[in-house]
């Protein structure tokens, strides 16, 4: 059970346009994981992701998903658009959106809103419910979009730059949530910075146009010199550490 | 007003602005969060193409007007913007091209035909009883449809991917409000005309989403506001014996401009 693998990625190679984003990318997500997507930018996180989810066509190259099939099975966060200028909608009524049986009336309004309060609660958003999304700050907006993506009590969850924007109160509290998840389901991040997920991430694909996976979820240096195309240092992996000196105290 | 009320060209008129302003001001909504609103412009550009084909045929030009906005819809659906031109060339093409072949066509028609006035700036006084029938029909079905399927409407209007992964069948919707947006500009053509048009596609629902909470209740108040504003730009002209479609138009604009600056005095202000 626990190594049954959900999404197998094989040989894909997938863009836009007449763009190659993505060449010849193979990648396994099994029952348990926690995959780390790293990578510059434009290296192609967001359409691996994409491809994985069935938004992209691959054009060449398969995408097999496994018990994937149920509308809301796989939770996704995109990268956090633009607030502005968002049609008018409340924080429960964008959450509610989230469950496909309340977007095809197959289930009573009082189903919808314990779902959603129960998911709010979860992300700590509960007392902006009431909320019109335009008047929400960066970190609540993040907050709301997790929601969405849990409140169908998805088999899989995807999170694109999910710490874009976010305050340290809810990094921990996103990163408590993710770890809880994943005892069920598997989660894969796309993320410029590992270090807040370095407790909790078991795989890491680094994605330059191509796709490196590192199964034990520990990065050397000379691997990401390979992605990057350039010396990187590790300054940090799972360790805590201090850049400035504590208050106080002198230099 | 009584006595414009006995003549039935002015109840025609003015029942044709109900309905026009019902339908504008719904799919309206949707063109501008959608931010379709150059799509929009296209093809009640293109649209025209289709009013002069029909006309030289001795086809209804309404139904030409109706075909062509679908058929340049559908190019539009269907067209990948990274494997050649950008949509917006493919629409400026579409605008150009449906202006030409409409003018050039209308030159060719044979007999004492409607000027090309009538169809840049509309003619709402020629709408005659069979035209409100299937007005009438066709307004009460997009409202049905809207009610009927509101919820997975909002879900692709606010973020398809997400939809899609619920399970929203996010093409058919695409498709969908293209034809009633199709639907939209024939009515709003005879209202205003192909110039005017965008006007009553984005003033009421500009305004309805500057001050609604909710997206159903920006959808109402825009197809209010769009009522109000044909009807009251209607009765204006009446009044005053000015030009229907330019009327309403100004109107809106007035009203838009007035908003603006409430909003501003008392810093009540929406992005939008």
């Amino acid at each position: 059970m626990a190594d049954e693998i959900r999404i197998r990625v094989d040989g894909v190679t997938v863009g836009y346009g007449r763009d190659t984003v993505l060449e010849d990318a193979s990648l396994i997500v099994r029952d348990g994981d926690f995959l780390g997507i790293i990578g510059p930018n434009g290296g192609g996180k967001t359409t691996l992701i994409k491809a994985m989810l069935g938004l992209l066509e691959p054009w060449r190259g398969t995408v097999e998903r496994r018990k994937l099939e149920r509308p809301g099975a796989m939770g996704y966060v995109p990268q956090l658009g633009p607030l502005e200028q968002q049609p008018p909608l409340r924080v429960e009524e964008l959450v509610a959106l989230g469950r496909p049986r309340y977007l095809s009336r197959r289930e009573s309004r009082e189903v919808t809103r314990d779902a959603v309060r129960t998911t709010l609660e979860r992300v700590g958003l509960q007392e902006r419910s009431g909320t019109l999304v335009a008047d929400l700050s960066g970190g609540q907006w993040q907050r709301t979009l997790v929601a969405r993506a849990l409140v169908a009590e998805p088999e899989i969850l995807f999170l694109d730059e999910p710490m874009a924007a976010v305050d340290a109160e809810f990094r921990r509290v996103l990163v408590e949530l993710l770890q809880e998840l994943n005892r069920r389901i598997p989660v894969v991040v796309v993320t410029h910075d590992l270090t807040p997920f370095a407790q909790v991430v078991r795989q890491i694909a680094c994605v330059n146009r191509a796709v490196h996976y590192h199964p034990e979820g520990k990065l050397t240096p000379e691997s990401l010199e390979e992605v990057y195309g350039c010396p990187v240092e590790l300054i940090s992996h799972g360790v805590p550490h201090r850049v400035l000196p504590p208050h106080g105290e002198g230099p | 007003m009584t006595e414009l009320l006995q003549h039935s060209f002015a109840v025609h008129a003015l029942l044709a602005a109900l309905l026009a302003g019902i339908v504008g001001g719904l799919v309206g909504t949707f063109v501008v969060v959608k931010r379709l609103v150059f799509l929009a412009g296209g093809l009640s550009h293109a649209a025209f193409g289709g009013v002069g084909l029909f006309l030289f045929l001795g086809a209804d030009p309404r139904v030409g007007a109706f075909l062509a906005a679908l058929a340049a819809a559908l190019i539009l659906a269907r067209w990948e913007p990274g494997r050649g031109a950008g949509d917006d060339v493919v629409i400026g093409i579409l605008w150009a091209a449906g202006m030409a072949l409409g003018a050039f066509l209308l030159a060719l028609t044979p007999g004492y035909g409607p000027g090309l006035g009538t169809y840049l700036f509309g003619n709402i006084l020629g709408v005659g009883r069979e035209e409100l029938v299937v007005g009438g029909v066709v307004t009460v079905v997009l409202v049905v449809l809207l009610v009927r399927y509101y919820r997975p409407l909002l879900a692709v209007a606010f973020d398809e991917d997400f939809a899609r992964l619920q399970g929203v069948p996010v093409d058919r919707y695409r498709y969908g409000l293209l034809v009633a947006l199709a639907l939209a500009l024939v009515f709003l053509l005879q209202l205003v005309g192909i110039v005017l048009v965008l006007a009553l596609l984005t003033i009421p629902p500009l305004l309805a989403l500057r001050f609604a909470s909710r997206f159903a209740v920006a959808l109402a108040l825009s197809a209010l506001v769009a009522v109000l504003l044909a009807e009251g730009g209607l009765l204006v002209s009446f009044a005053w014996d000015l030009p229907a479609g330019p009327t309403i138009v100004l109107v809106g604009v007035l009203l838009l401009a007035m908003t603006a600056g409430v909003s501003r005095l008392t810093g009540r202000h929406r992005s939008w």
